[in-house]
């Protein structure tokens, strides 16, 4: 603690007379790509950054965004102003903003939303030479292998953020009713099962599960694919985490799920089928418009996807409040041993300066800010000795149930990222697993974007054949036997055209 | 000439209108070069000048696949649906509250058909799902208790048209009925003592007098409806109906549609396409309508 105290002092003192230094000497000479990234507050003109992230306000959002403003006015002469948008609505928005040029500087985007459309249709800078010049904490912070794997067409067009090689996932189920209905910790599907039909057994008025139809990704077939290496079965992206196109294995080939019916998929589907008709699957699963997750803090429902390994003490003391005694706990089908699973070493997130951004040059000079300890800290974990305090070097205690603004839409990396104190051993197993690159198997098509501009008119056709059936399938809604075919009928000629485009895309990136 | 006359001894009136003007050419004439857009293969990168012509590529991921017939039909069907029976439930709540004497009574009930035209559709779409859920939905519950076969409503894709016109009636007919009622307290008081004088009944006064001296007003705002005949209100089918696949045989409209199209892409010139089919056609539909008003009623026509 004390030593910590110490080490921001010196650096501050550092930063204060580099800065000194830069304005008495000979006037502009305070270089770009100067360590700290202090290039002489007085020589920069005032700039409010508009930066568009996706999440939530939390309680003290205004007593940390004014400590972040206060220092970015001292160093940099700028403040920054975030629009935090629901996730619900993220796709719908942010398009509207990128389609509208309305005046935003940094924005958020993912694989999963729209990244790669927005990057090759020109909505995005390139971000080399700005970090050259004006980032040397970003790219430090991040090792080279993350950079070369996240270039679209060579170009970086986003700062890649993760500190892991593939995301946290796990189904929370409640440890209270679980011990209430006499049943042994969950170690797999099956007991997984068992859990779920208990509940519903129970009579106890709580939805035993609910996956998240309005995001791909959460659809049940698709949480439980990932985690399955036994086939190693993973989305093309060409729409969103869509399994309608697929890779399986390492051999470069693009699977159509029509042609296929793929016999691990198809069997999940009818699981989930079965798990709908029995009503363990919320039989508002389509329309559902609250957040799972919240959902299950309300004590309504007993059984989520959730994208961490293990349960954050906010939500069990949330719960606690509801219900006395709840205790979420997560179950975690994913596969500890070395080589099965695949990395593209792809992150999951990236945050982007916008093409038509009038501020670039400080939009970075930003990024590089939130990239240095001390701010990544308040950023993420809010005011120090308030909110949380250092533990160690890499780790952190939580001194009340408020935290910072932003993470995973901003800034996180493996260097500067601390791990909660109170992580139990079981969870840091799997959350120090996926940290080390070696841990996983490289994916043959790392590096690799499909640009769908060739299929634009196909894509958009597919994308509203889907809407009608995918969500329905993939959560157990709508009958397979009876919509399969029809969706088949409807979807397979479109599909198959880009499913060749993008078998087309592939060979010619495997043959460099 | 005269016109230039006309401008100077109007001129106080005519400054009235140039706020409304002003409006018209930069929300309605200037976005009329967009359509542009359709064209070409738009880059923001480029601009708008610097982007490829590419003909009527654009419009074909709508029209190669039968869809666009189904949607079509859907906006034109819904909207009709809810032109008429807002019209009609316009016209008698503006009809009933006008023979309301007591005048506390007739503003709180004039308070109370209005209030939900203020009511945003995302709350609308929380209120339909309160409603009509399968988990503890609050119909489905009445219908348990009372012995009754609970209905997957959000699986049960023909009742929805009727729900949602339900919906548009209870949201928007108060806001047109207030419209309505304007022009009826301007009608003068002189018909309808002539007209009891005669030994006229309330009903009659009604169905001689009110309705008839009413038909400029009911055609104009049937004018308006049609024109946007080929406008789904994509704030309401979203906000209600979502992304549930099983509900869109009967409620996916063009705009709900396209919307989906596009989001994973983006394209700016897809959309637009979209906008123009929209437009050509919501223009055919009111020079149409215009012209059938003017074989009906030559006084009534907007143009």
């Amino acid at each position: 603690m004390v030593k910590s105290k110490l080490r921001f002092l010196v650096t501050a003192l550092l930063g204060l007379a580099i800065t000194l230094s830069g304005c008495s000497g000979d006037g502009g000479n305070a270089s770009g790509s100067n360590k700290s990234g202090e290039n002489g507050a007085p020589s920069l003109e005032p700039v409010t950054l508009e930066v568009v992230v996706p999440g939530a306000k939390g309680a003290n959002y205004d007593e940390v965004l004014a400590e972040v403003n206060k220092r970015l006015k001292a160093e940099m002469n700028t403040q920054v102003k975030f629009t935090i948008i629901d996730f619900a609505d993220l796709n719908q928005k942010t398009n509207v903003m990128l389609a509208s040029g309305e005046s935003v500087d940094l924005i958020f985007d993912a694989p999963w939303l729209h990244l790669d459309t927005m990057a090759s249709q020109g909505y995005y800078e390139e971000l080399s030479e700005l970090l050259d010049q004006y980032g040397p904490n970003v790219k430090e912070t991040r090792p080279q292998q993350m950079w070369d794997a996240n270039k679209i067409n060579g170009s970086i067009y986003g700062v890649p953020l993760g500190s892991a090689y593939t995301q946290q996932r796990s189904v929370f189920i409640r440890k209270d009713l679980r011990e209430q209905l006499n049943l042994q910790p969950v170690k797999t599907y099956e007991e997984l099962k068992a859990y779920l039909y208990a509940v519903r057994d129970s009579n106890s008025g709580i939805t035993p599960l609910l996956a998240g139809a309005d995001d791909v990704t959460y659809s049940w077939v698709n949480w439980l694919i990932r985690d399955d290496t036994s086939v190693n079965i993973r989305p093309t992206n060409f729409a969103g985490a869509s399994l309608m196109l697929y890779y399986k294995g390492n051999d470069g080939k693009v699977y159509n799920f029509f042609e296929t019916q793929e016999p691990k998929i198809w069997s999940n589907i009818q699981d989930v089928r079965k798990l709908f008709v029995d009503k363990v699957m919320s039989q508002d699963v389509l329309t559902n418009k609250s957040n799972p997750a919240e959902m299950q803090l309300q004590n309504k429902v007993a059984a989520t996807p959730q994208m961490v390994f293990g349960a954050p003490k906010a939500y069990n003391d949330q719960l606690k409040q509801v219900v006395e005694g709840g205790e979420l706990e997560a179950v975690r089908l994913f596969d500890l041993t070395p080589g099965k699973n695949l990395s593209n070493f792809k992150m999951d997130n990236f945050i982007c300066i916008v093409k038509t951004s009038k501020h670039k040059e400080r939009a970075m000079m930003f990024l590089d800010w939130a990239n240095r300890q001390e701010n990544y800290d308040l950023l993420e974990h809010g005011i120090e000795g308030v909110n949380w305090k250092q533990v160690g070097e890499h780790q952190y205690e939580t001194l009340n149930n408020d935290s910072g603004i932003v993470s995973f839409q901003l800034m996180l990396n493996p260097t500067l990222e601390r791990e909660w104190v109170g992580t139990d051993e079981e969870t840091q197993k799997y959350t120090q697993f996926i940290t080390e690159a070696d841990n996983f198997t490289k994916d043959v098509m790392t590096g690799f974007t499909f640009d769908p501009t060739p299929v634009k008119n196909e894509v958009a056709q597919f994308a509203t054949i889907q809407a009608k059936y995918y969500s329905g399938l993939f959560n157990g809604a709508l009958d397979p036997d009876e919509y399969f075919a029809k969706f088949k009928a409807e979807g397979e000629a479109v599909l198959e055209k880009i499913q060749k485009e993008l078998q087309n895309q592939v060979d010619a990136f495997l043959a460099k | 000439m005269r016109m230039l006359k006309d401008l100077v001894k109007h001129r106080n009136l005519y400054t009235m209108a140039i706020p409304g003007i002003i409006f018209l050419v930069v929300f309605s004439y200037i976005p009329l070069a967009g359509h542009l857009l359709a064209f070409k293969d738009f880059k923001i990168s480029q601009g708008i000048w610097g982007s490829d012509w590419v003909g009527l590529d654009n419009f074909r991921f709508f029209f190669s696949n039968r869809d666009w017939l189904q949607v079509t039909f859907n906006t034109i069907y819904l909207n009709a649906l809810f032109i008429i029976f807002e019209m009609v439930f316009a016209l008698l709540i503006a009809l009933f509250l006008n023979e309301i004497r007591m005048k506390w009574f007739k503003r709180t009930i004039q308070s109370v058909v209005f209030l939900p035209y203020f009511i945003s559709w995302v709350v609308v779409g929380y209120m339909a799902f309160i409603l009509f859920n399968n988990t503890d939905g609050l119909i489905n519950s009445v219908l348990n208790r009372s012995g009754l076969q609970a209905v997957d409503w959000y699986q049960t894709p023909w009742v929805w048209p009727i729900i949602l016109t339900l919906t548009r009636i209870w949201k928007s007919a108060g806001y047109y009925s207030i419209i309505l009622l304007a022009a009826i307290t301007g009608f003068s008081a002189d018909y309808y003592e002539s007209a009891r004088l005669d030994g006229a009944t309330r009903i009659q006064l009604m169905r001689y007098i009110t309705l008839p001296l009413l038909k400029p007003q009911i055609i104009i705002l049937l004018l308006l409806g049609v024109g946007r005949i080929f406008y789904g209100d994509f704030g309401m089918i979203y906000g209600i109906i979502g992304d549930n696949g099983i509900l869109f045989p009967t409620t996916d409209v063009i705009d709900t549609y396209s919307y989906r199209a596009l989001r994973q892409l983006g394209n700016f010139s897809m959309s637009s396409a979209i906008v123009f089919y929209q437009s050509i056609m919501g223009l055919i539909a009111v020079v149409s309508f215009n012209a059938l008003v003017r074989k009906i009623d030559k006084d009534s026509r907007l143009f």
